[in-house]
């Protein structure tokens, strides 16, 4: 592996990223057992405390030698011997984040900075610790939505706890990489400058439309709209909008900008219907999808049949599709 | 001696007068010089002051190479507060491997700090090495932390029986079984060498304290330094009687006015025990001026350099500044209520020495009632121990043995008209003059700024003409 950092996503709770991380981690150590790692997750706000209390959460095995980094809370449950490196000045909902070597091999459970900004600095403190590889166990909500932008790389982790029903895995998954794929806009560029809002684009003139978003004002957005234009959201794109473009017919002249595939909430239906009747989505930034890892087994106790699943997935998609349970390259 | 005042109160003075802004302009670089900054008291005491303002004095000397104050300020910053784990020594809990690793952390930043940046010679001198050397038993003077194994040789053993057989095949029960002893015992060990820190830190803990404090000490003078230089405020000397300015000015005002490339003009004017009058039109600085005075006092009282020229100041046991900002009564009383509940509370002081300020006093009822109380209030503080200013547009207070200056006013030439009140700022003279025997009669120059500012002409001729007919 090339890359120097990967941050983990799972598709939704419980789609087995844990095993994914550790499986990336046993993938990276046998390629080259020296490499010094960083392994972190993405902290829990205030919030949902209850979730890391209530919901056990599984431990990570760290090697002799990698770094670290989890809250204050979970740094002193462990019972493995590391050295602290450092400690940072603000504090998640479990203390603040305590960034340590493993001394010996051992399990800790990673609860890491809650914000990109608490993470960014971890990174720059880890690298000065000697991190050659920066792990990330991503997650999809809300407030840490940049994760999958932190890192080089992005794994997708899905799994059982999706559905027990194999299509609909594999339509769920599909549909979230297809999002994540959307190309990115030749006008990135100009769009990253513009404020917060909506934003109509004709012949390189950019208008701000007099609303917040679309949901306050859907028919004035649409009335605007023309052929060759495109129309750019810095928040959300709903469903409603896109049914309402598409009762128009607007959705072949127009092309739609969002920042990326986060603020994107559709359906996989109403994403078929709008692309396959001529509709155009672009993005200012796109992650990079390393790889797809599938986790057979539900938190309830199923196990579905993984080689189906996997090998539908394996036909659509031109990146490594992995069963944790199983094993494989991740390229 | 503190001040005993509410902090409500305190916070409502530093508010009125500016030093709000003062304090919101200090660059403290560490959390200990921040605490201090709660914890700061008014000084009552000459000697006090004096030996506040002298360290200073010496400490602005000392670094007055930019670069090593600089150095000073970046290595300070690198401090991180540990007063949470100061305060669990103080109760008695044992210190975590987090505690132990920001104490080890804080301790070589100081000494680092120590070794690289002489401090003046009123400054204590606190070796920390001794500290030190208990969480370094290693001698490596590294940032990290960890129960050592050179802690204690039966760690050592331990340890060093537990990796090898870690390498061994894990698979038997005998040897999981001896693992798992093994690591109780460790955990056992790590234990004890904490509480055995802990106790050891507790034991020292005045010294801590006394680090903590020089360093709280250090980041304010550095903060209070670089304020100096900024503003170019100058050392005050004290005076037993009255209190003098050469080049008064409001540090405030004057960065408000610096990006319309206008200038405070710098006020002269002195001070006695006893009440003066300041007379003066509309817009003629006379609020500021009491609030730069204000301003000034506080300052020095707290062990600030002031914001004039030359300065002579006098400590008071207190300051009383009657802004005539009720914001907070406005809801159950009247205005003018309002006025007479402060001044009520400022007659509580005219036993002792204190600074009143009566910023347009009785400015919320008639002209005629109002002057007569001015009046008779300025009468009743001439006769107090308390050193006291009245603004005032009402004219003839100024009587027979008070004190009274006058803002000098617009100047002679004006403009036809002007959009903001920046801009008046040019055409007037904020000098002050001080009128002998003379009844203070106020310039009439209300309508001619009316009039610049564009009020209506019908409504300037007709007052214009009331004047006249003496109406």
């Amino acid at each position: 592996m090339k890359l120097k950092s990967l941050s983990v996503i799972g598709l939704e709770k419980n789609t087995g990223k844990t095993e994914s991380l550790r499986y990336i981690v046993k993938l990276i150590k046998r390629e080259n057992p020296r490499r010094v790692l960083c392994l972190t997750s993405i902290g829990l706000d205030g919030e949902s405390v209850d979730q890391v209390t209530l919901t056990p959460k599984p431990e990570i095995i760290i090697h002799e030698g990698d770094l670290f980094a989890t809250s204050e809370v979970h740094y002193k449950e462990k019972k493995f011997l590391s050295d602290v490196l450092w400690v940072s000045d603000s504090r998640t909902a479990l203390g603040r984040v305590v960034l340590s070597r493993a001394l010996e091999n051992g399990k800790v459970m990673l609860s890491g900075p809650s914000t990109l900004y608490g993470i960014r600095e971890l990174m720059k403190v880890a690298k000065t610790c000697g991190m050659e590889f920066f792990l990330l166990d991503g997650a999809l909500s809300r407030r840490s939505i940049g994760s999958p932008f932190l890192c080089e790389g992005v794994v997708l982790a899905t799994g059982a706890a999706l559905s027990l029903n194999p299509s609909e895995i594999v339509k769920k998954t599909l549909h979230v990489i297809g999002l994540m794929k959307l190309p990115v806009d030749p006008m990135a560029e100009y769009f990253e400058k513009l404020s917060e809002g909506i934003w109509l684009a004709k012949d390189s003139v950019f208008e701000k439309l007099p609303v917040g978003t679309v949901l306050n004002n859907t028919a004035l957005v649409l009335d605007r709209l023309e052929k060759g234009c495109k129309l750019y959201l810095s928040g959300s794109l709903t469903e409603s909008f896109v049914r309402r473009l598409i009762d128009r017919g607007l959705q072949k002249d127009v092309t739609l900008v969002v920042k990326d595939y986060t603020k994107v909430f559709l359906s996989p239906e109403i994403t078929e219907l709008f692309f396959n009747s001529g509709g155009k989505l672009r993005v200012l930034r796109s992650p990079r999808l390393i790889a797809v890892t599938f986790n057979p087994f539900s938190p309830t106790g199923y196990s579905l049949d993984s080689v189906e699943i996997l090998n539908i997935l394996r036909k659509f998609l031109d990146i490594p599709v992995i069963d944790v349970m199983e094993g494989e390259n991740l390229g | 001696m503190l001040w005993k005042v509410k902090t409500l109160d305190r916070e409502k003075l530093f508010e009125a007068t500016g030093f709000k802004f003062i304090i919101n302009e200090l660059d403290l670089k560490t959390g200990f010089g921040r605490r201090k900054l709660k914890e700061l008291a008014f000084m009552k005491e000459p000697g006090l002051i004096e030996k506040e303002l002298e360290e200073l004095s010496v400490f602005i000397k000392h670094f007055s190479d930019e670069s090593v104050l600089e150095k000073l300020k970046q290595r300070l910053s690198l401090l991180k507060d540990i007063l949470g784990t100061i305060e669990r020594l103080k109760q008695g809990e044992e210190l975590d491997d987090i505690d132990l690793f920001e104490l080890k952390d804080f301790l070589l930043t100081y000494e680092d700090l120590r070794e690289n940046i002489q401090f003046p010679e009123f400054l204590p001198k606190i070796v920390a090495n001794e500290l030190l050397n208990l969480l370094d038993p290693e001698g490596l003077k590294l940032r990290n932390f960890h129960i050592y194994s050179a802690y204690s040789s039966e760690l050592t053993a331990i340890r060093q029986e537990k990796r090898a057989i870690a390498n061994l095949s894990q698979a038997k029960d005998d040897i999981q079984e001896r693992i798992k002893t093994l690591k109780l015992k460790e955990m056992e060990l790590e234990h004890k060498i904490r509480q055995k820190l802990s106790k050891e830190f507790r034991d020292n803990i005045e010294k801590i304290t006394a680090i903590v404090e020089l360093i709280a000490r250090i980041d304010f003078l550095q903060a209070k330094a670089v304020l100096v230089q900024k503003y170019n405020l100058s050392r005050p000397m004290l005076s037993t009687k009255t209190v003098r300015f050469r080049g008064l000015f409001n540090p405030e005002i004057k960065e408000i006015l610096r990006p319309h490339h206008r200038e405070f003009q710098p006020v002269d004017l002195l001070i006695k025990k006893g009440v003066c009058v300041i007379t003066g039109a509309n817009m003629c600085g006379k609020t500021v001026l009491l609030r730069t005075i204000a301003l000034a006092q506080l300052m020095f009282q707290y062990g600030f350099y002031v914001p004039a020229k030359e300065a002579e100041m006098v400590p008071f046991e207190g300051i009383f500044f009657f802004s005539g900002d009720y914001q907070s009564y406005k809801k159950g009383l009247s205005s003018f209520a309002a006025e007479v509940l402060e001044l009520k509370e400022a007659i509580k002081h005219v036993k002792e020495r204190w600074l009143i300020l009566f910023d347009e006093l009785a400015r919320n009822t008639n002209p005629d009632e109002g002057k007569a109380l001015v009046s008779s209030i300025s009468e009743f503080f001439s006769n107090s121990c308390c050193y006291t200013m009245i603004t005032t547009h009402y004219s003839g207070i100024a009587e027979k043995g008070l004190r009274h200056y006058r803002v000098k006013g617009l100047r002679e030439k004006l403009p036809e008209k002007l959009d903001s009140p920046v801009s008046l700022v040019e055409y007037v003279d904020y000098s002050l003059v001080e009128l002998k025997d003379e009844l203070g009669e106020v310039p009439h120059e209300a309508l001619k700024i009316a009039e610049i500012f564009g009020l209506d002409k019908e409504i300037i001729k007709k007052a214009k003409r009331k004047l006249l007919k003496g109406e």
